[in-house]
């Protein structure tokens, strides 16, 4: 057997099997260690996928194509990186009852074999989702993801995470769901009195262009966008959304707004590339641009004025999965752009969940208002909150301004309208955001929090090296690189 | 792909029988009626396969069919009854609108879907046209469940409901060689139902109640 054609199973299996192994672990130690190693294997194995093709398996139900190499490696990227940050974070959480600092109420923790088991059942449902290009599969990888990470949000069981998770599974469960009817109606739309039995493989679908009934498929892509879309975050259906990235454990969040996001985007992907092959992309990508710019207009109403700067995170990723919305929405002029802002995106927005844990380990707040003087508490920790968020707020020299600037572009070649409502949402966010982490960094600390004491290295550093990584993609882009986006571009993105 | 006569006729009186659990759904107050009536249209569903098999019925396609009829039918309800025993108190169920109101919307679901399959040209699945509007009353029922109800329990029941239509909805297309994407599916089905399980267990330790209107500390 050769090394191509073990990568995907393997990539699959391991995860799965370290995730039933953690709940026999004993000792917490080895059940975190065995966490640490699994994600650093991953993220080799999702690496030598860019030197060594993986052989596909069962036509396209394993199959990693440009697009879901993408996905994969941003996922096992900030796995990694969760998985860092997750050691001292478990080791400085205390099992026995606690109490809320925000409502004073007791309440324990979940078990810490469940928190570890499902991350890495996260891991593997992600992984699954990346590598198949069979939509019934992929939907099984989206759904296995909501299923596996509602332990991980409600870790600390206290009545706001459990509020929050709850809110979720209902939300992304009938979204999600929507999906299902999505995918059989596009069953439906493909059939024919030639064709009863339809091969679900996005490249058998995308050849049944022939046959495509239209209003079958529009009612599928419109259950697929609406489905999908709940569980992306897209406005109106994003109410889930603050609440479980707020409520979650900030490594938890990290992986929410970074891997999980870039996962249900990658159904609606799905929907539009085979839209693209059957001609009716321009009824599809006139729907991504509706939703794209309602999801930004919320962003910016619900961003000024938020006070929670762990919302305005997770506002903010409603603003950017947005964004990728647009791109999909105006083609192939903001084809490499789109992708670019996907990376980014994740990059960014995990780097900062990361250090809001850090900022509400310190203040026991997630107001910003009372947060203040970051700079002499926390220096390391301000020093990146303050990159991370002009970074995210599309400032040069980082990679979110080069893609957006991408998306800019091909919005212009639609008029004036567009790209001046896209600037000036743009510019409402910057100064939403912008606004608190100013007064978060500056200032003197506020008298009643008197806690010191040396950062943890461990809690800064995969913050650190996801935003070093970000900023290397703003300033340089290597050929491969620059060819596998634009390769994945032309999958879906309309000429 | 055809229904035969015999066939046609029990695959009706099926479908029916859906149409009035969901009714009966839509009218119920009590925890306990609500879960027997989810059993009974999960064991209505399991036979579904069997219609889209037709004469071509094999072996391993009965074995799947019976695994199927074993999930729907027996663990989702006995998973939602244990549920239920944890739960304390048990409050009733009741709908926003009204139970009288829930179930003429119901009604007005199965009028509107009746009428949408008229209009729609079926390409060439002459099973799902049969199928088509029970389903949709029946993910419409769902839907009215979790928007309409107070108690998180009917939520999770409004669930399983609405993926008893998009079962049904999708049983025409079932075929052999994918009945491993079905098992999948209805495998996550029954997992996420045991992962709500489990969160009310712990939502009803925490508020002492499953009442929806408690969560409301999460607001911008």
């Amino acid at each position: 057997m050769s090394i191509a054609s073990l990568l995907l199973p393997v990539l699959l299996l391991l995860p799965l099997c370290a995730a039933l192994l953690s709940w026999f672990v004993p000792a917490d130690h080895s059940r975190r260690a065995l966490l640490l190693v699994t994600a650093t294997v991953e993220l080799t194995l999702a690496a030598a996928c860019w030197f060594v093709e993986p052989a596909s398996l069962g036509g396209e139900l394993l199959c990693l194509d440009a697009m879901g190499r993408l996905v994969l490696s941003l996922t096992c990227a900030l796995f990694f990186a969760a998985s860092l940050y997750a050691v001292p974070y478990l080791e400085s959480e205390d099992p026995g009852a606690r109490t809320d600092f925000h409502q004073g109420l007791h309440f324990s923790n979940a078990p810490e074999a469940t928190f570890t088991g499902c991350m890495l059942l996260f891991l593997a449902a992600s992984v699954l989702a990346a590598s198949t290009r069979h939509v019934g599969l992929l939907w099984v990888g989206i759904e296995t993801t909501t299923v596996v990470s509602a332990p991980l949000i409600s870790f600390h069981r206290h009545r706001r995470s459990l509020e929050a998770t709850w809110k979720y599974l209902l939300i992304c469960s009938v979204g999600i769901g929507f999906a299902l009817i999505g995918n059989l109606l596009l069953d439906i739309a493909m059939q024919s009195e030639a064709r009863h039995v339809v091969d679900m493989s996005v490249s058998s679908l995308s050849q049944g262009g022939g046959h495509v009934h239209p209003a079958w498929f529009k009612a599928a892509f419109v259950f697929l966008l609406v489905g999908y879309g709940a569980k992306m975050g897209i406005a109106p259906m994003h109410t889930w959304l603050p609440d479980a990235h707020s409520e979650a454990p900030s490594l938890v969040s990290a992986l929410l707004s970074g891997a999980l996001l870039n996962c249900a985007f990658l159904g609606i992907f799905r929907a539009q590339e085979v839209a693209l092959s059957v001609g009716l992309a321009a009824f599809t990508s006139t729907l991504l641009l509706a939703f794209g710019f309602l999801s930004m207009l919320v962003a910016a109403l619900f961003i000024v004025n938020l006070g929670d700067f762990k919302r305005m995170l997770a506002y903010s990723s409603v603003e950017h999965m947005g964004i990728l919305l647009i791109a999909l929405g105006v083609g192939i002029a903001a084809g490499r752009g789109g992708l670019l802002h996907m990376a980014g995106h994740s990059l960014i927005k995990a780097a900062l969940f990361l250090l809001a844990g850090n900022i509400l380990a310190r203040y026991h707040t997630k107001s910003s208002h009372d947060v203040s003087g970051m700079a002499q508490s926390l220096p390391m920790t301000s020093a990146l909150w303050l990159t991370g968020i002009i970074a995210i707020t599309g400032t040069p020299p980082f990679v979110v301004f080069i893609s957006e600037f991408f998306v800019l572009q091909g919005l212009l070649n639609g008029g004036l309208l567009l790209p001046a409502a896209y600037l000036t949402l743009l510019g409402v966010i910057f100064v939403g955001m912008i606004t608190p982490t100013l007064h978060m960094c500056r200032g003197g600390m506020p008298h009643d929090r008197t806690a010191k004491g040396r950062e943890n290295l461990l809690f800064v550093l995969p913050s650190a090296c996801l935003l070093v990584l970000a900023l290397a993609l703003g300033l340089y882009m290597p050929e491969w690189l620059r060819e596998s986006l634009d390769k994945a571009a032309a999958l879906a993105f309309h000429p | 792909m055809t229904v035969l006569p015999v066939a046609g006729n029990v695959l009706e009186m099926l479908l029916g029988l859906v149409i009035i659990s969901d009714f009966c759904l839509l009218g119920a107050e009590r925890s306990r009626l609500c879960i027997r009536l989810i059993a009974l249209q999960g064991v209505i569903l399991g036979f579904m396969p069997v219609f889209a098999a037709g004469d071509g019925m094999t072996p391993w396609f009965a074995v799947a069919v019976a695994v199927f009829f074993v999930i729907k039918g027996g663990m989702l309800p006995l998973l939602l009854w244990h549920t239920y025993k944890k739960l304390h108190p048990r409050a009733p169920g009741a709908s926003y609108l009204g139970n009288t109101a829930s179930v003429l919307l119901g009604l007005a679901a199965f009028a509107f879907s009746l009428w949408l399959n008229s209009r729609l040209g079926i390409a060439a699945n002459h099973l799902f046209s049969h199928v088509f509007p029970t389903a949709f009353a029946t993910i419409f029922s769902g839907l009215l469940l979790i928007t309409s109800r107070r108690i998180a329990l009917a939520q999770i029941f409004g669930y399983l409901v609405m993926e008893n239509g998009i079962y049904l909805l999708g049983a025409p297309m079932a075929q052999e060689s994918a009945l491993w994407l079905e098992f999948s599916i209805l495998m996550d089905i029954l997992v996420a139902a045991f992962v709500m399980g489990v969160a009310l267990t712990h939502i009803n330790r925490a508020f002492d109640s499953t009442d929806v209107e408690c969560f409301a500390s999460l607001r911008d």
